[in-house]
């Protein structure tokens, strides 16, 4: 483990603010960045990766808020609150302002590389213009410099004839050759973080395969660290050097990638990985996770991954884990939000299993039913000791349950 | 019609499990790029009179032929434009075919129109990718299931909200739900829902096309099952399209991959991914990300982009990307020489690098030793044509001239004259594992 993280979050919450109540976006995520290695965030839609991603710099808008936690980038504070003299919150006066996240951050130490090309291009000026634009403003070099600069970054992320193309608009250029587009325009500043977006999801396997080569050869030249937002249990194993699992708003698992596949400590994981398909092998019989994702707005009490996990017993419905080392791989820590590792010692060997009966409500077919939502809250009434999930439970009964495809 | 005694399978299907439910022969599907009223006229200044008449056409399905048996999932799998979802439309005459046959049960859907061919839809049902835009909003769940047995006139009012209400049980979900409407459904209950109204009418052919892809994997896995359950009940035979190479593993019993139009490859599912036959299939599976951090086999990377269908290739359509495309038999090239020949000449075709003198062209990609012969004069001549380009200091459209000139020397020597150009591949191969044929267009089989 190298001496400082490049990028640290720590209990980072993020959420919005809706008619129908505060959805739980991010829900005091933690996890570490050093320099020149490849973070996996990782997890199914609704999970709460993008929200997370871009709440490191600070792009959450409205009724998105940060509300909690602390961001800190090379020893500058990104984020932090502090207790005023009345006992509310705000922000902390080591703070960067918006003008210097704007200025100095954004772009330059740290960008993005959407999910979606062509809605980060703008498909009236032409590709070379834009990344033109964006070399002069940012590195402050005169027109003609900046635009040598541009094609040499064309050149640079494998965009053949680049003189010619750095003329074209955006919707001359392929899918795979605009996300090319776009990771030499997070290129272009030799930043130190690229957070990268699910950039790969758009596009067909073998462009995939195309890019994560790029990326592979670009980080081995540039050392750039990268978070990775993805889906796919694939790409994380072939870029990823750790990975962190998200699971309705919360890290569930933090582990390096080898351990991770190999030594999987959440039941979630496991879950995910035993639903896929793959294409090296032929699996007879998938097993698939019941059930759906609940909403952020109403998470289960207790561990969020309860009502759908094999391994869950009555202790499980009560105690809300944190995210706690459970082994050392690699110099890094292992981290795990499963009660049934016993660093936790809540009793998870002598608590009772669940029923299969007690989780009715995720059954399959039957999440979208009213009747079942109030089933939740019976049986959540009687495991639990009212809390505050509870009360959501009743309050939020949202018209739409839409489980786990809603985002925020 | 009255209420059915034995709601669900109630017509049973005249041809046994295993025979041929679905011959498709040379079927083909162009689309004209261009729909206007003066869409046929072009305009051409360098000619007299300066029009021409003519519209271009997209050739999304050539020339595929291939059957599916009864009971059966063949998958369809390919990158986005290769025509699958075109074909799967064009098997249901969503689309009109543009030539060829499509043969369900003895009878030919390619020639049948009107209310004869409203009446075979019955057999056969389509599932979409969209679960989202393929249900009405304002319809209820009971309705949009109801719906296609209404246009075929099954049942009494009552026996169809029996049906359909055991439909929605069959396919995990609760009868209950019978007067929601589709937003209160999660994606994955959408698309159970869309196969509840697929199998309303008990076709026995239906046509997935990426039914799973819009949905997280964990629900995937359950739509998939559910999938397989229902085809174990209903003796259902699927046509599942996917890009998913995992999925088509797991679903299918034989697979076909698609590549700009063609069927480049068919066989029995474990053949197919254990023993690839043509180029494209190998670099397919290659590709794909594997969930496994210990797998460190190497990524088969594929060179360029697909080209366009208005224009595709002659001979195999993927020869211009082909890692294996095979000599021009003219030359007498060492394997060695041809690869340097091959590379060098796709470098020039894409432009993938700067202007450079003749000397440095040829350590770069020959290792300083051109072919002799004949084929190293065409390479030499090429050579010299772009040293002269990055000396030229003049006009734009002028500087590219040599490099255009170098480009169509190469690719007329030795692109256009190997056999993958000049003939369409088709071999049928005996099966290293299973029994069934194994369907490979490429020419290093011949």
């Amino acid at each position: 483990m190298s001496s400082e993280p490049l990028l640290r979050v720590e209990n980072l919450k993020t959420q919005f603010f809706t008619e129908t109540g505060t959805v739980r976006a991010v829900d005091g995520i933690s996890f570490e960045v050093y320099e020149g290695e490849i973070v996996g965030l990782v997890g199914e839609s609704g999970a709460g990766k993008s929200v997370a991603s871009m709440s490191l710099l600070r792009l959450v808008e409205s009724p998105g808020e940060i509300v909690g936690g602390t961001i800190e980038y090379k020893g500058e504070t990104i984020f932090d609150l502090e207790e005023g003299p009345d006992g509310e919150l705000r922000e902390h006066p080591d703070m960067l302002s918006e003008s210097e996240m704007r200025e100095r951050i954004r772009g330059r130490e740290i960008a993005v590389i959407f999910q979606d090309p062509m809605e980060s291009l703008n498909p009236v000026f032409t590709v070379g213009g834009q990344l033109r634009e964006f070399i002069e403003i940012n590195r402050e070099l005169p027109k003609d410099e900046a635009k040598a600069e541009a094609v040499r970054m064309l050149r640079e992320v494998g965009i053949p004839d680049p003189e010619d193309r750095y003329e074209e608009y955006p919707h001359q250029f392929s899918g795979g050759m605009r996300q090319r587009v776009l990771i030499a325009m997070a290129l272009a500043c030799e930043p130190n973080l690229i957070i990268a977006d699910e950039p790969t999801t758009a596009l067909d396997v073998t462009v995939e395969g195309q890019i994560l080569d790029l990326v592979d050869d670009l980080q081995d030249r540039y050392d750039t660290s990268f978070i990775w937002v993805t889906h796919d249990m694939g790409v994380v194993a072939e870029i990823c050097d750790r990975v962190n699992v998200m699971y309705l708003g919360e890290v569930v698992e933090q582990a390096p990638v080898d351990e991770l596949f190999y030594d999987t400590k959440h039941p979630y994981t496991s879950a995910l990985l035993d639903s896929m398909p793959r294409p090296d092998r032929t699996v007879d019989e998938l097993e698939p996770i019941e059930g759906v994702m609940p909403e952020a707005i109403n998470p289960p009490s207790g561990c969020r991954f309860h009502p759908r996990c094999p391994d869950a017993r009555e202790v499980c419905t009560r105690v809300h884990p944190e995210n706690l080392e459970v082994d050392q791989a690699e110099g890094y820590p292992h981290r795990a939000a499963c009660v049934k590792h016993d660093v936790f010692d809540v009793g998870y060997d002598e608590s009772v299993p669940l029923e299969k009966g007690d989780e009715a409500e995720t059954r399959v077919g039957e999440t979208g039913s009213d009747e079942n939502v109030d089933s939740t809250v019976e049986e959540g009434q009687a495991s639990t000791d009212g809390g505050k999930a509870n009360e959501a439970n009743q309050t939020n009964r949202s018209p739409n349950r839409d489980g786990g495809e809603s985002r925020p | 019609m009255s209420t059915p005694d034995e709601p669900i399978g109630f017509g049973e299907s005249d041809i046994a499990h295993g025979e041929t439910l679905l011959e498709v022969d040379g079927l083909t599907k162009y689309f004209s790029s261009d729909s206007g009223l003066f869409a046929g006229i072009n305009l051409e200044t360098d000619q007299f009179p300066p029009v021409s008449f003519g519209v271009d056409q997209v050739e999304a399905v050539d020339d595929v032929s291939f059957e599916i048996k009864m009971g059966e999932t063949l998958g369809l799998v390919g990158e986005s434009g290769c025509g699958k979802s075109t074909l799967g439309r064009t098997l249901l005459r969503l689309l009109d075919p543009t030539d060829g046959t499509i043969s369900f049960k003895g009878d030919d859907l390619a020639e049948m129109s009107g209310e004869e061919l409203r009446q075979k839809r019955s057999e056969i049902q389509m599932i979409f990718q969209d679960p989202q835009s393929s249900l009405d909003p304002r319809m209820k769940v009971g309705q949009i299931i109801e719906e296609p047995m209404r246009a075929h006139d099954m049942f009494d009012d009552e026996g169809r909200e029996a049906r359909a209400k055991e439909l929605l049980e069959k396919v995990g979900l609760d009868p209950r739900h019978y007067n929601r409407h589709p937003h209160a459904f999660s994606g994955g209950q959408r698309q159970r829902i869309n196969l509840a109204r697929a199998l309303s009418v008990d076709p026995d052919f239906v046509v997935c096309d990426e039914p799973v892809s819009a949905l997280d994997v964990s629900i995937q896995a359950q739509v998939m099952n559910t999938m397989e359950e229902l085809q174990e009940e209903f003796g259902l035979t699927y046509l599942f399209i996917a890009h998913d190479l995992s999925v088509i593993r797991h679903i299918s019993d034989r697979v076909a991959v698609m590549y700009l139009g063609h069927i480049v490859e068919l066989a029995e599912k474990e053949e197919l991914f254990e023993n690839p036959q043509h180029p494209y299939t190998r670099a397919l599976l290659e590709s794909i990300p594997v969930p496994d951090p210990r797998e460190t086999g190497v990524r088969g990377v594929l060179e360029g982009e697909v080209p366009s269908p208005q224009n595709p290739p002659s001979g195999c359509r993927f020869r211009t990307r082909c890692p294996r495309l095979i000599k021009p038999e003219e030359y007498d090239l060492t394997d060695e020489q041809w690869k340097h020949t091959r590379a060098f000449m796709r470098a020039v075709k894409r432009r993938t690098f700067e202007p450079m003198t003749a000397p440095e062209i040829r350590r770069e990609f020959f290792g300083g030793d051109t072919p002799r012969g004949e084929a190293g004069e065409i390479v030499e001549e090429a050579i010299d044509l772009i040293e002269g380009d990055g000396e030229y200091q003049g006009d734009e459209d002028d500087e590219r001239e040599g490099w255009k000139r170098a480009t169509d020397l190469l690719l007329e020597s030795f692109a256009e004259r190997s056999i993958c150009a000049q003939e369409q591949p088709a071999y049928e191969l005996e099966s290293e594992l299973g029994t069934g044929t194994h369907f490979a267009a490429c020419h290093l089989h011949r």
